[in-house]
């Protein structure tokens, strides 16, 4: 048994890249690869293909990058545009504060309050009325 | 640390308590407890059994090489800078280990770390690095390409 292990183990080393993931090692690395490179390894195989459009997949890719971002809206009538802020984000990365777009409110809001938030999504009260 | 009476008794009475690891080349290792404490597979056997700690546990699935990685990883507190070192099979060897031995620190860490080494890589390179095989026709993959092909730019060098 002993000298079979060691024989295994000389080829391997020998060789490169032979190692075999298994697949669910394989899904969470996906599961921590941003969008854009998912949809580039969509044409790596047909396994990977049918395992990236899967529904579940998706979702759990959603779940987590959804548990992994806070960030916090600020709204200033003073200031000049409303900005989002990541704070997990690394201090070199340009989407760690976003300008938003708000243009759908009614211009010069001047009243603009965070209803509530949930998902990336942001109710906001202003001219009495709900928005999205 | 404190030490029980049983222990005070035992020849090998070390600073640091450690427990004997066998691995799959048959190397016998000892290990600091604290980092056998993060392989929930090993601690979940030693605090059932209170099993004797000089009988060495053994590892069939995890080299003597990959073990060395493992603890200087968990010891260096999962440095970036160290991890960089390791060659492609070596992050595979960890990745595969660390399920195995059920570390999930060191599971998200390696394969956080893996994802960030494939985030701007090209499928070239993606089927290199596990070793699949393209079962696409070369029709069929350029259809595939076509539909989204702005995601094909900014890529690394491979």
């Amino acid at each position: 048994m002993q000298i079979k292990c060691l024989k295994m183990k000389t080829y391997s080393r020998r060789t490169k890249n032979t190692l075999h993931v298994p697949e669910d090692l394989i899904i969470q690395i996906l599961l921590r690869l941003p969008v854009k490179s998912l949809v580039r390894f969509n044409c790596v195989c047909k396994s990977w293909l049918s395992l990236i459009s899967d529904s579940h997949f998706s979702l759990s890719h959603f779940e987590r990058a959804a548990t992994c971002t806070e960030r916090l809206v600020f709204f200033e009538p003073s200031a000049p545009e409303v900005r989002s802020i990541d704070f997990n984000a690394p201090l070199y990365d340009d989407s760690a504060s976003a300008v938003l777009n708000l243009n759908f409110l009614p211009p010069k809001p001047n009243d603009v309050r965070i209803r509530g938030s949930s998902r990336g999504f942001v109710l906001l009260e202003c001219c009495q009325r709900l928005w999205m | 640390m404190q030490k029980t009476e049983g222990e005070e008794s035992k020849a090998e009475n070390e600073e640091v308590k450690q427990v004997t690891l066998m691995t799959s080349d048959g190397v016998k290792m000892k290990v600091e407890i604290s980092i056998v404490y993060e392989m929930e597979i090993v601690r979940s056997f030693i605090e059932v059994n209170d099993a004797d700690h000089s009988v060495p546990f053994p590892l069939p699935n995890v080299s003597s090489h990959t073990l060395d990685l493992i603890i200087e990883l968990v010891k260096n507190e999962y440095d970036d800078e160290f991890m960089k070192t390791f060659s492609h099979d070596e992050l595979k060897e960890v990745l595969v280990a660390a399920n195995y031995l059920n570390m999930k620190t060191l599971l998200d860490f390696i394969a956080t770390a893996i994802a960030n080494l494939l985030e701007k890589k090209s499928v070239e390179f993606i089927r290199n690095f596990f070793n699949i095989v393209n079962d696409f026709t070369p029709e069929e993959e350029a259809e595939i390409r076509k539909t989204n092909e702005w995601v094909f730019q900014d890529l690394d060098e491979d």
